[in-house]
């Protein structure tokens, strides 16, 4: 783990996990003393190649699966306290409902399971399928559900307890982009109440836009934890986009001093240059000897590394770079400070 | 408010099933043809009434007329279509619902709440039993409806039937649920279930063969042994009268007569001795067993007939051996009977305690391996 984490008292974590491991048959080690600890009130995503442990981690969190070892809390009760589980809201990978169920009857169902009462439930049923985009299909039985459907319902369903953490396992998985939208409205929503979200996705581009802090798996331990910002800080640079640099010597001894690099430029004649620092006041001097010059300057921006090449870049340290670690790309890069730096000499 | 949540859900996952419908629809069928049957001032009618069949003692009104009417219901009916056919049908419908229960997606939904795995695992299991719970209810309430128009008594001991019948299905269900859990298997589960279900009979049958080869030997025995008292007496007679020297043909003819029928007793005691042990290895193993076949025989003793009395019995009238049978055929057939008769008084004779505690107690056990096995696996 590279990243600080933040400093809440320990009540007020709604994850707070130590030492979990889990090792089936006594050889195979899913999970290796794994601790993550996850703020009240914030979106934290779990991000891992297949195999990593992150559904291991989950479903020993809902009590699906027994850990060989696991220490900690959840919302301030032992992992495990079964009256705690009604105050969470699951969403599992591989969601199924029984088919013969209809939305609302599945809601429902769900619903008297964590012990919602039955005036609530019907309340906050309707509400709920309405707020994922359901409504209309709500009397339709679960056998006629798109994947997308089924996925959106099992958000109404996680949400119909009112809980106070919601954890989503692959939330957007087969979800079409306006309903994948749709989901990090409700999650940011989620947010706005205080809920705590924890979700385990794929699509980090998705986790970019809505997480606070993020931890990244690897063979069953963690081996990064933190938020977005602080992962990236190392690769927070500035970027200069400008017409053809002239044949000047003392423009490139005076960008090589400044300390910036420059890509050979592309087939419209821009150029493409970057200073290895965050600060606006650091990019002034490179400005200041383009104009001098007379280049002209297109666009100045500053950029960070994408979550997605911060996962790669992660797999590869960790010696994880196999093909499960492919990630779904949908909805990458669309982080305004986020773009894919090239590669630059 | 969660248990109520699992059985509605089980009573959903039901009313799903085409073959609970069709189970139904042949349910009111059978009970229609059972209805169809009546007695007139002559005899007994069928079909409603469109066909009557002049039989006496089966007259509207007397004894042996309730007798077959009671019959048909407990040793027909219960024991064929409800213990063996709708039974099977039962057991094909609700195999797949714990392995569907279980599997990845579905499971997790449901462990993830605030309520006991064990809690879960006895309400689904009793919610399975909804099917055939409502199957028999529905077919002892037209039965009970068919008996009071036909014998004009409201018979509650019918209703005994739904219990019992519920009981018998679910020896086998709870293997069925046993393998299901530990395979999440629908198949392995249906197939360990058959061969449990053909491994009951099979022990069934086999007691019952044995207990008949005992008795039989019994009443083979029997008769020698008088022999054989007779001889000792005539023999001992000839003493008296001064006749035992070694010339008296008389005394050396029952002397020898004696031997061999001593011989005789010997060699068929041995055979009685073999057959009994026999027995008594199979009832200490069938003891272990749910006993399918007395529960549901159990339905003869309080449906407020005579439970010694079979419909063959009853019916005996119909089908006793006619003129062409020989002295020795009457003879052997009437044996026969007698035996099967002995046989089946004796397995009736049996306290009720008994049947349903033993069987109750393995399928305690049963349902505890299951428990467990639900309780202690990752899903």
């Amino acid at each position: 783990m590279t990243a600080a984490l933040p400093t809440p008292s320990s009540a007020d974590w709604a994850i707070n996990v130590r030492h979990a491991s889990k090792t089936y048959r006594r050889a195979i080690h899913a999970l290796r003393d794994v601790s993550l600890q996850v703020a009240q009130g914030e979106i934290f995503g779990l991000l891992g190649p297949n195999g990593a442990g992150k559904s291991t981690l989950v479903k020993i969190l809902m009590t699906v699966i027994r850990p060989t070892r696991c220490e900690g809390e959840l919302l301030g009760k032992p992992v495990g306290d079964r009256p705690t589980l009604g105050r969470i809201g699951y969403l599992p990978e591989h969601l199924r409902f029984p088919s013969y169920l209809s939305g609302l009857q599945a809601v429902d169902y769900f619903g008297a399971l964590s012990k919602v009462d039955r005036a609530e439930r019907r309340t906050r049923s309707a509400q709920l399928l309405d707020q994922v985009g359901m409504a209309p299909w709500a009397k339709q039985p679960v056998a006629n559900y798109s994947k997308g459907m089924k996925q959106r319902l099992g958000l109404a369903v996680a949400l119909i307890a009112d809980p106070d953490l919601v954890v989503l396992d692959e939330p957007t998985d087969g979800v079409d982009p306006v309903g994948r939208k749709d989901i990090r409205d409700v999650l940011l929503a989620l947010k706005a109440r205080g809920k705590t979200v924890f979700v385990n996705s794929h699509l980090l581009g998705e986790l970019e836009m809505v997480c606070d802090r993020v931890a990244i798996m690897s063979k069953g331990t963690v081996v990064r934890q933190g938020t977005i910002g602080d992962l990236t800080q190392r690769s927070r640079r500035y970027e200069f986009v400008c017409g053809p640099l002239p044949n000047d010597a003392a423009l490139r001894d005076g960008l090589v001093r400044l300390g910036a690099s420059t890509a050979p430029p592309s087939s419209n004649g821009e150029t493409q240059l970057e200073i290895g620092s965050s600060e606006a006041d650091a990019a002034q001097p490179v400005i200041d000897l383009l104009r001098a010059r007379g280049v002209t300057l297109i666009a100045v921006r500053p950029v960070r590394q994408s979550l997605e090449d911060l996962f790669i870049e992660t797999m590869r340290e960790s010696g994880d770079a196999t093909p499960g670690a492919a990630i779904g790309r949908s909805g990458g890069r669309a982080h305004p400070d986020a773009t894919s730096p090239k590669k630059v000499s | 408010m969660q248990s109520a949540a699992l059985l509605m859900d089980s009573w959903r996952l039901l009313k799903s099933r085409k073959l609970f419908w069709i189970t139904l629809a042949i349910n009111f069928f059978v009970v229609a043809l059972y209805g169809s049957v009546g007695f007139s001032p002559r005899g007994i009618t069928i079909l409603y009434g469109l066909k009557e069949f002049e039989v006496e003692r089966f007259a509207f009104g007397l004894p042996l007329a309730r007798e077959l009417y009671l019959s048909i219901f407990s040793n027909f009916i219960v024991t064929l279509w409800l213990g063996w056919i709708a039974a099977a049908l039962a057991i094909i419908s609700t195999t797949s619902i714990f392995p569907d229960f279980l599997g990845e997606g579905a499971i997790d939904m449901v462990l993830a709440k605030p309520i006991s795995r064990v809690r879960v695992f006895f309400v689904k299991y009793v919610g399975s039993l909804l099917f055939v719970l409502l199957q028999v209810a529905t077919f002892c309430l037209g039965a009970f409806l068919c008996v009071g128009w036909r014998l004009n008594e409201w018979n509650w001991g019918l209703f005994m039937a739904i219990p019992l019948v519920v009981l018998f299905f679910s020896y086998l269900y709870c293997v069925n649920v046993l393998v299901g859990v530990m395979t999440r298997s629908t198949i392995a589960a249906l197939i360990a279930t058959a061969i449990f279900w053909f491994a009951l009979w099979a022990t069934s049958a086999a007691e019952n063969i044995t207990h008949q080869i005992a008795i039989f030997q019994e009443t083979e025995v029997a008769p020698l042994e008088t022999r054989a008292a007779e001889l000792t007496e005539r023999l001992a007679e000839l003493r008296a009268d001064g006749k035992n020297s070694e010339n008296s043909n008389e005394f050396e003819r029952v002397r020898g007569e004696l031997e061999t029928a001593m011989d005789q007793v010997v060699a068929e005691q041995g055979d009685v001795d073999t057959a009994q042990r026999w027995l008594l290895g199979i009832r200490i193993f069938t003891t272990a067993l749910p006993k399918h076949e007395e529960t549901i025989n159990l339905v003869d003793r309080w449906v407020g007939k005579d439970p010694q009395r079979s419909l063959t019995d009853i019916l005996m009238g119909f089908g006793r051996p006619g003129g062409r049978w020989s002295e020795k055929q009457r003879a052997d057939q009437e044996t026969r009977e007698a035996v099967e008769r002995r046989v089946d008084q004796e397995r009736k004779a049996e306290p009720a305690w008994w049947i349903i505690g033993t069987s109750v107690a393995f399928e305690t056990i049963v349902l505890a391996l299951g428990a467990w096995s639900f309780y202690r696996r990752d899903f």
